[in-house]
């Protein structure tokens, strides 16, 4: 393939404001238009940091970050926010808000800074309650959902968005297996429309269901990128996590196994 | 809900709120306890005054009250995401407070200089929380406000203490106690008239930014990435609720809970949309404290202090949603 990039990192170092130690050190990435990618890493890899750093929460000390070809600090926020959407990996919401009202929240990028959300919007809520297959839940309480329709209608919102790139921190982190296969088979359906979906986890057997890419991060670095074949072996992941595990061929795919082997 | 039904629900209230308006002018204990005819203030210019230059600006002012109250203290609720926040806890209450409490003690005791020095004193409480949670090292911005307020509060209320403690208490203690337990007796057109240009323009201002309010009550980083900017907008906002309750308590004290209860019966009438829970909050702030005042002039021949109605009334009315329905 010879798309360019849609999205892309050159050599970026980042330090919060007041920390000692490099978060994000020397990244680079490239990121192609209708894949779907996966960051993979233990707890404090920086994973969710370099989400922030995508978003433009935080600017980097050193590197480059660019979007659509365009660095990240020549977009407007609001132009950005009209290219890249993003499902946090929770969202406690204190008040009684209802589905649809959430979900029109992620209009908000489409409207200046004091208009208000008209009927076409409204639409564009309920097409993506539709897409999800959860348009019964438009009118309940967001506060009285379960966990996994409660990240469906994450999902939504950034899906009302209507923007070609899509971030997701840990979507599939406290959900049980079904909810699983119903959010990662939708990560698959929105790549296939054309997204471009970039997702944050730690278990190795989420990247392997529906990823194309993946990159496999420790300790602020990079280790490893490229197709999920090449990087999801047993050598690669050990040095990964750091503890003994295996990939084993299972019915044309692979699984992840931990090695409770005595060494 | 659907919109046609909180159109519906709305225009209601309004109706109810002009008719009560209307009616709490030409009630009250001139000439006797009850109604004061129409037609007799051509005939009587004592009654005519009466009713211009007392009951007209004290009437408008009850509602400018419970308006800017409850729309801050809904404003104010989203922006720390805490639906049990008031509008004058950073600070700005205790502040006006201790304004009054100086003013009453060292400088004049006419309404007039009572009301600036509370209102310079309130924001100089907001002024000192903002400050001070800037330079907290602890927490994210919400916790930090938070604290600082807390501290702001109880370093005036300590200083009102000392005030109470130096004050006359024949004179100038009873003075004090009545301005703290909040009311509008004092209120005439002079010293309504200074506080209305500012509240109107930061009520207008939180009127056309009811949407974005839904936005910032998001987590930080989720209002971000929908194009917000979360630091700055949410200082506006903060400006613009804060300034009117600096405003409006500078003139009627410490009327306590009607921030805090009068946003909750409006999200439990209309939802949690602010589209709609800010101008229910309004409307229904304005009706609440413009009622308990036509009963804090009229029950006595004496004056109740508001404060305590609407604290009574607020607290009543908080305990039967928790109890029945739980917080929303």
């Amino acid at each position: 393939m010879t798309h360019h990039p849609i999205l892309s990192l050159h050599n970026v170092w980042f330090t919060y404001p007041n920390g000692s130690r490099a978060v994000l050190q020397d990244i680079s990435l490239e990121v192609r238009p209708g894949t779907v990618n996966a960051v993979l890493g233990p707890n404090g890899a920086g994973k969710s940091t370099l989400l922030h750093l995508i978003l433009g929460l935080y600017p980097p000390q050193r590197g480059e970050i660019r979007v659509g070809g365009r660095p990240l600090t020549a977009h407007s926020r609001q132009h950005l926010s009209r290219q890249i959407a993003l499902v946090p990996q929770r969202e406690h919401i204190p008040f009684e808000f209802r589905v649809l009202e959430y979900v029109l929240l992620g209009r908000t990028p489409h409207l200046d800074f004091l208009q208000m959300p008209g009927p076409e919007d409204v639409r564009a809520a309920r097409r993506a309650l539709e897409q999800l297959g959860i348009a019964d839940l438009a009118d309940r309480r967001v506060s009285a959902l379960s966990g996994g329709e409660h990240q469906l209608v994450l999902i939504a919102r950034a899906v009302a968005q209507e923007t070609p790139i899509l971030l997701l921190d840990e979507p599939t982190a406290h959900l049980d297996l079904a909810n699983q296969r119903r959010i990662l088979t939708l990560l698959r359906g929105l790549a296939g429309q054309g997204k471009t979906v970039l997702f944050t986890t730690h278990d190795p057997d989420t990247a392997l269901a529906v990823a194309d890419e993946c990159v496999l991060m420790r300790a602020g670095r990079i280790l490893h990128q490229g197709p999920v074949a090449d990087v999801l072996t047993t050598e690669k992941l050990t040095q990964t996590y750091e503890t003994p595990l295996r990939v084993l061929p299972v019915d044309g795919t692979r699984v992840v196994l931990l090695d409770f082997a005595p060494q | 809900m659907t919109w046609r039904a909180y159109r519906t629900g709305l225009s209601l209230i309004l109706l109810v709120l002009l008719v009560t308006a209307a009616i709490s002018v030409f009630f009250g204990r001139y000439p006797r306890p009850g109604w004061l005819l129409p037609g007799r203030l051509r005939a009587d210019p004592l009654a005519a005054q009466l009713v211009w230059n007392l009951r007209l600006p004290r009437v408008a002012a009850a509602v400018l009250v419970g308006a800017a109250l409850s729309a801050s203290g809904l404003t104010l609720q989203m922006l720390f995401r805490n639906p049990l926040v008031e509008p004058g806890f950073l600070g700005v209450s205790q502040g006006a407070a201790f304004g009054a409490a100086f003013s009453i003690l060292y400088l004049s005791r006419s309404p007039l200089a009572i009301q600036a020095s509370a209102a310079a004193f309130a924001l100089l409480g907001l002024w000192l929380t903002y400050f001070l949670a800037g330079h907290l090292r602890y927490g994210g911005w919400i916790l930090r406000m938070v604290l600082a307020g807390i501290a702001v509060s109880a370093l005036f209320s300590a200083g009102v203490g000392m005030l109470k403690y130096l004050a006359d208490p024949l004179t100038q203690l009873p003075e004090i106690t009545f301005w703290l337990l909040g009311g509008l007796w004092s209120t005439r057109w002079q010293n309504f008239l200074p506080i209305l240009p500012v509240s109107a323009l930061a009520l207008v201002v939180l009127f056309l930014a009811r949407w974005r309010m839904n936005v910032l009550s998001l987590e930080e980083e989720t209002a971000f990435s929908l194009g917000a900017a979360p630091g700055r907008e949410r200082a506006l906002l903060l400006l613009a609720a804060v300034g009117a309750t600096a405003a409006v308590v500078s003139l009627a004290g410490t009327v306590g809970w009607v921030g805090l209860i009068v946003p909750h019966l409006a999200r439990r009438f209309f939802g949690a949309d602010a589209r709609r829970a800010l101008p229910a909050s309004l409307l229904l702030g304005g009706l609440f404290v413009l009622l308990c005042d036509d009963l804090a002039r009229t029950v006595t021949a004496g004056e109740v202090p508001l404060g305590i109605l609407t604290s009574l009334f607020g607290a009543a009315a908080f305990l039967v949603i928790l109890t029945r329905f739980g917080i929303k």
